[in-house]
């Protein structure tokens, strides 16, 4: 199973427009397919995840993730900021590139961590940040993403 | 959404992530996050426990002790819990979540996923 699978074109967002860790979680939140009421209490879980440790792992990567109950199936929204925000990152550093994970409390194929796993470790990676940064477009984005999966 | 149900999530959700911690907190931080501190989450949960009726609460518990999950989804009538088919007139009666149900076979709060 690859990350691309569970990532639409409609939840990748190339411009983010927030400034704050608490707008860019709300704008990723409101990428994925979710009804206002559920994207409030998936947001709520979001911000207490953060309060107890960042999701920024530094060289300009966050990757916000919880379960939550509201979530009926995992779920993937990417978004880049090329100003970069502050988001209380490891090395202290403005984050650009955003993947956002929210599971349910249990699955049957327990994707969530391999999931997480498999993003933080294309990530590592400068040539596949690198080229994220560059990408035109979702499609464009989300082909790239395809091929660094493999 | 029942206020009640909103605190019963928020709840149940602060329950697993504290429970991931505990279970898988180390293969997070080995993917190279930084070790979250447990003790903002518990101080979060005890100020949620404030907000909650005492009654509900102690229902909550006795599920958690029971099942672990004391909420669960219902989808296409089904209680996530026990697998069981709810009535049809309470299956579609609460869809928009606006009352604060329990499963008439286990027990557990029940939460419509839209």
């Amino acid at each position: 199973m690859k990350v691309v699978d569970f990532l639409a074109e409609e939840s990748i967002n190339l411009d983010l427009q927030a400034t704050t860790k608490d707008e860019v979680l709300e704008e990723l939140v409101g990428l994925l397919d979710l009804d206002e009421k559920n994207a409030a209490v998936v947001l709520r879980m979001l911000k207490k995840r953060e309060h107890m440790g960042s999701t920024g792992m530094g060289r300009g990567v966050a990757i916000p993730h919880g379960r939550s109950l509201v979530i009926s199936r995992l779920m993937v929204a990417t978004g880049r900021s090329t100003a970069g925000i502050e988001f209380n990152a490891m090395d202290g550093k403005p984050v650009h590139l955003f993947f956002l994970i929210v599971a349910p409390p249990q699955e049957i194929s327990n994707i969530y961590l391999p999931t997480l796993g498999r993003i933080a470790q294309f990530l590592k990676d400068p040539e596949n940040r690198d080229a994220l940064m560059k990408s035109e477009s979702p499609a464009a984005f989300r082909e790239l993403m395809a091929r660094i999966e493999g | 959404m029942h206020k009640r149900l909103e605190q019963l999530i928020t709840l149940h959700d602060i329950d697993l992530m504290i429970a991931e911690i505990v279970e898988v907190g180390e293969q997070v931080t080995d993917l190279g996050f930084s070790a979250p501190d447990l003790s903002q989450l518990e101080a979060n949960r005890e100020q949620l426990l404030e907000e909650i009726d005492a009654a509900i609460l102690r229902r909550y518990e006795m599920l958690r002790e029971r099942y672990g999950r004391p909420v669960v989804p219902v989808s296409r009538g089904i209680c996530h819990g026990c697998f069981t088919a709810l009535p049809t007139a309470r299956a579609a009666a609460n869809v928009t979540n606006r009352a604060l149900v329990n499963c008439e076979n286990c027990g557990r709060f029940l939460y419509w996923l839209t």
